[in-house]
């Protein structure tokens, strides 16, 4: 009985005990928040990336024994096949991925800006519509457009234009934002023959182009009529020479028209990909290939591995990878990452238990009468060690609960706590641009937080040990000689 | 001269054999005790005096279990220290006897009706003491009371006197109602008047409770008071020395 109440009155009388206790609680709740938001990070980045890559990725390979027709073999009749194979395959959907550079004005040296001008190269993905949307978030991600049909021909003439979605990033940093209004376009009414009918709205504010400006050309052009921007892009695609049978390369522009905006959650393939429409991306860069890439969703993501493997054995001219695979190192850096972080920040925790050691040694030294008289009253040794280690892991268990208890606020108010720092220090603590969300994602794992917990009341009984040894070797009578 | 074997009558309770005790102090070893041959009986105050340094208050610990002999025995109720474990050891201070030291030896967290309950907590476990709490709770008020600080029951140790300290210690020593209690000097702290009254308690307590007492002392006049008294000489108990010859001896 009397073990743990000494604990609790020792504990209770010396300030440095607090200190202690502070020590073990900051720590705790600081590797409680560092998880917490950086497994909701994690969660979120796998999120945005699976949405926007689908499930599974399949990229034909070439064999050794290729012939002429390779391609054509490896693709006939792919899509059906592919379904046909298992039917936890939900939908498949072709993809056709090209390099494009985009002119854009730029006051930053780069390597190719003359006067102001610079290319800034991105991918052409080369999509359908009605398929993509079933293998991929892109359709969920459209933030301004139809969500239908973006690439529906609303006033009949555009049937040879290229059309294309961009990405929000991209939009905002091109300063394409503005004079564009595609609310209307996303919730207009439907029409009698079942397609968007859409109300021109006012007419935009115009764009005052300087004729001298080297950008001009290039600029964007508006629309009064039809609130579409019409951008200009190049492309680089191989031809071979009919009757040489040399191969060339040929640069060629497009001038598609921007009919919609996706917001990806994630900057990088935001600012680098923009999707077509495939036919019409075929038509301008004289593909005779149909595809390039397959992209898969499955009922179930856990059963990919297994379908994975089925798929590899099945069609062996078929590259199976999942969206893991494709972002192996991203993924694997963020779990470096945070591995790095939490063993970094165990420091803390590690630091507060060595507080418990210099105050418990020393407590020791100043109550050795106090373990004389106890000895004396009839105290065993065994007793006498276990005040003590109380005392440690009373600290430990007090900090840890106080620890869960300030993490559990901090997390909550994560995003107020940003905005306080932010409004007080001007220091943004998560800046969008470079985690591209909008918000500090947050979760809350008990397993986590319970060995969080676990630990540092281990490290603080482990502290206590030798203090407490140091006590229970005393000699009652030694302890309690002198005055 | 044989070292004098003090006999009494009554059944004996402690006793001591051929004790010897030595500390070392850098490379000069310290020979305090050379040898002590004692008995106490059930039921007497024996008082043991000595000049001060002479090794009197090391014989208590000996004595009293908390300290081992170099060589020598040490009979309690027939068991010999050396074959008791120290966690037995430890449970007979804690049921069987009581200490009263000179510098009374409270623990300063605690009050004076903490510090009186604090052998009972030792003695119950977690597990025992919901059953025992009121019951040693009601023991610890009475001795309270019979001590005399009645009113001082919730005084941390720094807010009593000297004399309140000391009865604090005694209430504590006996809360266990233990058969024996060792005094180390316990009047030695104190002013004349208070030191006749904690030995005036004392020695009531032993007439109301027939505790066995063995009381360490340079006080002649305390001595004369108890039933029997050796004193320590070149460290060796001798029981037939003239009050007067030591106080003479005190003297010096």
């Amino acid at each position: 009985m009397y073990r743990l109440f000494l604990a609790l009155r020792y504990l209770r009388s010396r300030l440095v005990n607090m200190i202690s206790v502070g020590g073990v609680m900051v720590g705790v709740a600081v590797l409680i928040v560092v998880t917490s938001v950086f497994d909701g990070f994690q969660e979120q980045v796998r999120a945005t990336v699976r949405g926007t890559l689908s499930h599974l990725v399949l990229t034909p390979r070439r064999p050794a024994d290729a012939g002429p027709d390779w391609k054509q073999e490896a693709f006939a009749d792919l899509e059906r096949r592919l379904l046909a194979h298992d039917p936890r395959i939900v939908a498949v959907a072709p993809q056709i991925r090209l390099p494009i550079a985009y002119p854009y004005r730029s006051n930053r040296l780069e390597w190719a800006n003359v006067d102001g001008l610079t290319l800034h190269q991105m991918e052409a993905v080369g999509i359908d519509w009605a398929r993509e949307a079933k293998v991929s978030d892109l359709k969920k991600n459209l933030i301004a457009g139809d969500q239908e049909n973006p690439f529906f021909d609303v006033w009949g003439t555009d049937k040879e234009k290229t059309m294309v979605l961009v990405g929000r990033t991209w939009a905002e940093h091109m300063k394409f934002w503005g004079p564009m209004d595609f609310r209307r376009v996303v919730s207009g009414p439907m029409g009698p023959d079942g397609q968007p009918m859409y109300e021109p709205g006012p007419p935009p504010e115009p764009v005052e182009v300087d004729p001298n400006d080297p950008m001009a050309q290039f600029a964007p052009k508006q629309d009064p009529r039809r609130y579409i921007n019409e951008i200009r892009v190049y492309l680089a695609t191989f031809s071979k020479d009919a009757t040489t049978g040399e191969m060339r390369m040929d640069q060629q522009s497009t001038n598609p028209l921007v009919k919609g905006i996706y917001d990806g959650q994630d900057a990088t393939s935001e600012m680098t990909q923009m999707y077509f429409d495939i036919e019409k991306l075929r038509k301008v860069t004289h593909l005779e290939q149909e595809y390039f890439e397959v992209r898969m969703r499955l009922k179930d993501y856990h059963d990919a591995p297994e379908i994975q493997a089925s798929l590899a054995k099945a069609f062996p001219e078929l590259d199976v990878q999942t969206w893991e695979d494709l972002k192996r190192d991203f993924l694997q850096a963020v779990e470096t990452e945070k591995v790095m972080l939490v063993v970094v920040l165990s420091f803390i925790v590690l630091l507060g238990g060595f507080i418990i050691l210099a105050t418990l040694t020393l407590t020791v030294v100043e109550k050795t009468k106090d373990i004389g008289i106890l000895g004396a009253l009839g105290a065993p040794r065994a007793g006498i060690l276990r005040v003590f280690l109380t005392n440690g892991l009373l600290i430990g268990i007090i900090g840890s609960l106080l620890g869960l208890g300030l993490g559990w606020w901090f997390v909550q108010n994560v995003d107020g706590v940003r905005a306080f720092v932010a409004k007080t220090t001007g220091v943004d603590l998560f800046p969008a641009n470079i985690y591209s969300f909008r918000f500090i994602p947050t979760v809350w794992q008990w397993g986590t937080v319970l060995a969080i917990m676990g630990g540092s009341v281990l490290i603080s009984f482990l502290a206590g040990l030798l203090p407490a040894l140091r006590a229970a070797r005393l000699d009652p009578v030694k302890a309690l000689r002198y005055e | 001269m044989s070292d004098a074997t003090t006999q009494a009558p009554g059944r004996v309770l402690l006793q001591a054999r051929g004790v010897t005790k030595a500390y070392k102090l850098g490379s000069t070893k310290l020979e305090v005790l050379r040898g002590v041959d004692l008995d106490v009986c059930e039921g007497e105050i024996l008082a043991i005096l000595g000049k001060s340094g002479c090794g009197k208050s090391t014989l208590l610990h000996v004595l009293g279990w908390l300290d081992p002999a170099d060589s020598g025995s040490i009979h309690f109720e027939g068991r010999d220290r050396a074959s008791v474990p120290q966690r037995e050891r430890a449970r007979l201070r804690n049921e069987v006897m009581g200490f009263v030291f000179q510098f009374y030896h409270l623990l300063p967290e605690l009050t004076a009706l903490e510090n009186v309950l604090m052998p009972s907590m030792i003695r119950y476990g977690r597990l025992a003491w919901p059953q025992h709490k009121k019951a040693v709770t009601e023991r610890a008020h009475v001795l309270l009371e019979q001590v005399g600080l009645k009113d001082r029951m919730g005084h941390r140790p720094r807010h009593l006197s000297g004399g309140e300290r000391q009865r604090v210690a005694i209430a504590r020593a006996l809360q266990n109602e233990p058969r024996f209690l060792f005094c180390d000097e316990p009047t030695g702290n104190l002013d004349g008047k208070t030191a006749d009254e904690i030995r005036d308690l004392l020695w009531q307590l032993n007439k109301e409770t027939g505790q066995t007492m063995v009381v360490v002392t340079h006080d002649a006049r305390m001595a004369r008071q108890a039933d029997r008294f050796v004193h320590i000489v070149d460290g060796r108990a001798r029981d037939d020395g003239e009050l007067d010859l030591v106080e003479e001896i005190q003297r010096d």
